[in-house]
């Protein structure tokens, strides 16, 4: 997902392997506290950056590591590797309580839920001496640390047990961070709606990053009270919160090494201001508000942090290079320029992508040019489309099989708007049903109750004869149901790829402790699966896109990216709410034409809500026409062309019936 | 029962304080839809800006300049306006088509900032800060009352009103209100989104003084202790739904009376079950949220 520079890690350990020897063990007491940071870090990087759920009462939860840590230690005299372990899940069950409120509590409300966890848990600290040892804090007998193996005076030992825990804890971050569990996390920052369709459970997927980033943050509490020999509740307070988010935004709040170098940055400032005797010690021990400051110049500058400016960089490079070309090649284009403008801007991307698409269709594998110029539609798309309509066309009659999606008699209100008054209709197992209707009809509040996003007020839908009225988003998805957005709801900071790869969801059947020791089996899942992608991109013609961001692309290329995403969950039935809005109309035949091919070669049942009666009439074996939210029409294609009522709903005439 | 009336009472200067801080945030909310988690902070600088101004200083290392009480007040007041004006046009502005976790994290950078140059302007040790009110109580029904503690109720009263009124009558609070439904729209229609702007953070910060310069006579000036009170009246904002005033002001109440009553509680013995009112506060608020399912729809927002 973001690169795996494995060289990155291996320098990491190397240079953390030989600091002591170099610099003595001054050093190694601050690279301790380097360890510890990172990992207070990384809990952010996980929570925040990749699961989107701000926390600001990280502080708190590592107070409930160190504490659990001191009294495993004191009452079973069980020494540090192993009571990391108890700190760790003690942290893991608070941060997974503080989620379960983040289920319901969203964005700025889940802020100042956290910030008040953080100020109960702290107050608790400071009063319930049985645990916390009061405001003077639990101490650890130091030489308690005697193992077998090493006597634990010597800091260079802790040293290396500290980092020798935090690199375990990274690579297994990073592990999930390249999995299924990553991706669906992803998932969830951007679009919990879209998470969902893909059959991504998101309760348990947020309350999975809960756990974790607690367990994290839990296990730098116990490593912090060995380093430091007593837990005292004013280590774990507010401000330790507030400081351990400014540094991770900082570092950079999206990538593990963010954590890294932030914390680095951080320790290592903060003792060099120690050492320095700067304006009688003016700056000693003020690392605190420095680091306010720098995330306040980090948020409006260059918000992906310190470890975003290498990224950062290339991109302004490439952007000025780009900017001097254009120069360059202005100068030349000028005196024609005037010539070419009427439709350019807006034809000629979208255009270009889809030729590219085409060529690909046809087998040839033709490399895609950006900078093609706009082409005629393509005649031969027409043709291959009329045939597909003429095949089509003789057909008088419906599938003659029992329907795979049912709905009858839904009504869903809205306060006093009813959306959808007693709605029936049905779709039959390898169809291309049509849901058409004026604007307001309740076509895409019907959807939503078809997907689960909507319960209704009263009916049922049923879908491969199962009632799932009731039924959540994933669990229909996992049916087989699949859908896409008439407002598109991709992931914008990942790859077309990437977007894609998260639609594999279902497809993927390894647990989360394979993800995290990234076994064979979680591996070989995302082989099988890439692959898969692969041919479904190379079938929508978007191949050549596969590594650029979603964020720029076209139009046309977005809403065949949200298909391909929707096809890789291998649905039975596709439901495409209004998948030709702001396609024009080479684009839309070339879209018809995927449709057919989706139908025909790939076996999916589709259900379309669309809005340009051209492609309904072209595709649509059968189609059910709502008005002000009932039913008002269902017929083939041409006899819904010919029917006075629906011809009267669409003109704003009178009711003809 | 009369304890508890008694209680009841004395919670209700922390109800008020609670309800000037809130207010703030409502209406930066409300205008500008950012949810500043600075409130606090502004408030405890304010009230240090104010003993700056008004303390003489009695020997080497003490601060103040001895400016008179009728004096230094306007002048704390308008630095905390003044202080609003900038966060809002250097620091929050260049966010404005950004994620709204981006500007909340930039608050915290705020409150972490303004609390840290406080502890190194004027140390962390506790200071007196200057009386604004005569020192002396008053009997209503029985229960004795300062009258610092009457000067802030009645304040909040006064403040209260004020702002219902900016908000339902004055073209400038229809003028917030449109900015923050619409910005752009509110832009067509001729209204100047950017100094509509400007002016809900610099009332709202004037706000945030006031309540810090009401409240640090009843504690004393310290940086952390000043900011952190605030906490409880965020509470009240999320009762409020961060947006509706009256639901805040009467979560204010609710939590500034819990914040009296609970530690006398005979269910539950604080001494047993510390960090009892502020986990009651916050659980009471969180799980009402919990339970209505009141959400903001940021989940398709980045941070």
């Amino acid at each position: 997902m973001f690169g795996r520079r494995r060289w990155a890690r291996w320098l990491l350990i190397a240079f953390l392997l030989v600091l002591p020897w170099i610099f003595g063990t001054d050093w190694a007491n601050m690279e301790v506290r380097a360890a510890i940071t990172t990992l207070a870090l990384l809990s952010i990087v996980v929570l925040t950056g990749w699961v989107g759920q701000i926390s600001l009462a990280q502080a708190a939860l590592m107070g409930v590591g160190a504490f659990t840590a001191a009294q495993v230690t004191n009452k079973l005299s069980i020494d540090y590797p192993i009571h990391a372990l108890f700190a760790g899940a003690a942290a893991a069950i608070v941060a997974t309580g503080i989620g379960v409120f983040a289920l319901r509590i969203r964005g700025l409300y889940l802020a100042i839920a956290t910030l008040g966890f953080q100020w109960a848990l702290q107050a608790s600290f400071l009063e319930w001496k049985p645990f916390s040892g009061g405001f003077n804090g639990v101490q650890v007998p130091l030489n308690h640390l005697k193992l077998p193996c090493c006597d634990f005076t010597d800091d260079r030992v802790f040293y290396y047990l500290a980092w020798a825990t935090a690199i375990v804890i990274i690579m297994m971050t990073a592990n999930l961070r390249d999995s299924k569990t990553g991706r669906a996390w992803f998932a969830i920052r951007s679009s919990e709606v879209a998470a969902k369709t893909l059959g991504i459970n998101v309760t348990s997927y947020k309350l999975l990053a809960f756990a974790v980033s607690g367990f994290i943050i839990g296990v730098a509490g116990s490593i912090n009270l060995n380093f430091i020999g007593t837990a005292t509740p004013l280590d774990y307070n507010f401000q330790k919160s507030i400081t351990f988010l400014a540094i991770a935004v900082l570092g950079g709040i999206g990538a593990i090494g963010g954590a890294i170098v932030g914390s680095i940055a951080f320790v290592f400032s903060d003792q060099w201001l120690f050492a320095h005797n700067w304006f009688n010690g003016f700056f000693q021990g003020k690392i605190d508000v420095l680091a306010a400051l720098l995330l306040i110049v980090t948020i409006i500058r260059n918000p992906a942090g310190i470890i975003g400016m290498r990224e950062d960089m290339a991109e302004r490079i490439a952007k000025r290079r780009a900017v001097k070309a254009r120069r360059a090649t202005r100068q030349i284009v000028l005196p024609v320029s005037g010539a070419q403008t009427p439709d350019a801007p807006s034809g000629e991307p979208s255009h270009a992508s889809f030729a590219g698409q085409e060529e690909h269709v046809e087998g040839e594998g033709v490399a895609h040019d950006g900078t093609a110029v706009a082409a005629p539609p393509d005649r031969s798309v027409a043709e291959r489309l009329a045939s597909y309509v003429e095949a089509r066309g003789s057909r008088e009659q419906r599938i003659d099989a029992a329907p795979m999606l049912e709905v009858r008699d839904v009504t869903i209100r809205f306060g006093g708007v009813v959306a959808n008054d007693g709605v029936s209709y049905e779709v039959r197992p390898g169809e291309i049903c049509g849901l058409i209707g004026p604007n307001g009809a309740g076509k895409t509040t019907n959807f939503n109750c078809v997907n689960g996003l909507l319960v209704p007020n009263s009916g049922n839908v049923r879908f491969t004869g199962r009632e799932i009225s009731s039924m959540p988003v994933h669990d229909r998805a996992k049916l087989g149901m699949s859908r896409t957005f008439q407002l598109m709801r991709l992931f914008p900071r990942l790859t077309v790829f990437e977007n894609i790869m998260v639609g594999t969801h279902l497809q993927n059947e390894s647990g989360f402790a394979s993800h995290l020791l990234m076994t064979r089996r979680s591996r070989s899942s995302d082989k099988r699966n890439e692959e898969r992608v692969r041919e479904v991109m190379s079938l929508l013609g978007i191949s050549a896109h596969a590594d650029s961001k979603v964020g720029g692309l076209p139009f046309g290329v977005l809403r065949l990216v949200e298909l391909g995403r929707a096809l890789v969950t291998q649905p039975r039935m596709l439901l495409l709410d209004e998948p030709a809005s702001g396609l024009d109309v080479a684009e839309t035949d070339a879209f018809a034409e995927i449709l057919f091919k989706v139908r025909d070669e790939m076996g999916h049942t589709i259900f379309i809500i669309e809005h340009d009666m051209r492609l309904v009439m072209m595709i649509c074996d059968y189609i059910y026409v709502l008005e002000f939210g009932r039913n008002l029409a269902e017929g083939f294609p041409s006899e819904i062309q010919s029917n006075p009522a629906v011809i009267a709903a669409y003109l704003g005439e009178e009711s003809v019936a | 029962m009369k304890h508890y009336l008694e209680l009841f009472i004395l919670g209700l200067p922390f109800a008020g304080l609670f309800a000037l801080l809130g207010t703030g945030v409502v209406m930066i909310y409300r205008a500008s839809k950012i949810l500043t988690l600075a409130q606090g902070a502004i408030a405890m600088f304010t009230a240090y800006i104010l003993y700056q101004l008004n303390n003489k200083p009695n020997g080497p290392g003490e601060h103040g300049f001895g400016i008179p009480l009728p004096l230094a007040l306007p002048l704390a007041i308008a630095f905390a306006g003044a202080m609003g004006y900038a966060i809002e046009r250097f620091l929050l502005r260049p966010l404005r088509d950004r994620a709204v976790l981006v500007s909340v994290i930039m608050t915290v950078g705020i409150l972490s900032g303004l609390t840290g140059l406080a502890g190194i302007i004027w140390s962390y040790d506790r200071q007196d800060a200057p009386k604004l009110t005569p020192t002396g109580q008053t009997h209503i029904f029985g229960i004795t009352l300062g009258y610092d503690q009457l000067a802030i109720i009645a304040m909040t009263v006064v403040v209260m009103l004020a702002v219902v009124y900016l908000f339902k009558r004055t073209t400038l609070g229809i003028a917030m209100r449109a900015v923050a439904d619409d910005r752009r729209a509110a832009l067509l229609m001729g209204i100047p989104a950017d100094r509509v702007s400007s002016l809900t953070w610099i009332i709202g910060t004037i706000l945030a003084g006031v309540a810090g310069i009401l409240l640090s006579p009843l504690l004393q000036l310290q940086p952390l202790q000043l900011t952190l009170i605030s906490i409880p009246a965020y509470a009240a904002v999320l009762f409020g739904g961060l947006s509706n005033l009256a639901r805040m002001t009467i979560g204010a109440i609710l939590v500034g009376v819990l914040y009296s009553e609970v530690p006398s509680l005979p269910v539950i013995k604080t001494h047993d079950f510390p960090g009892t009112p502020e986990l009651a506060i916050f659980l009471a608020v969180i799980m009402f949220m919990f339970v209505t399912g009141k959400s903001t729809q940021l989940q398709e927002e980045e941070i």
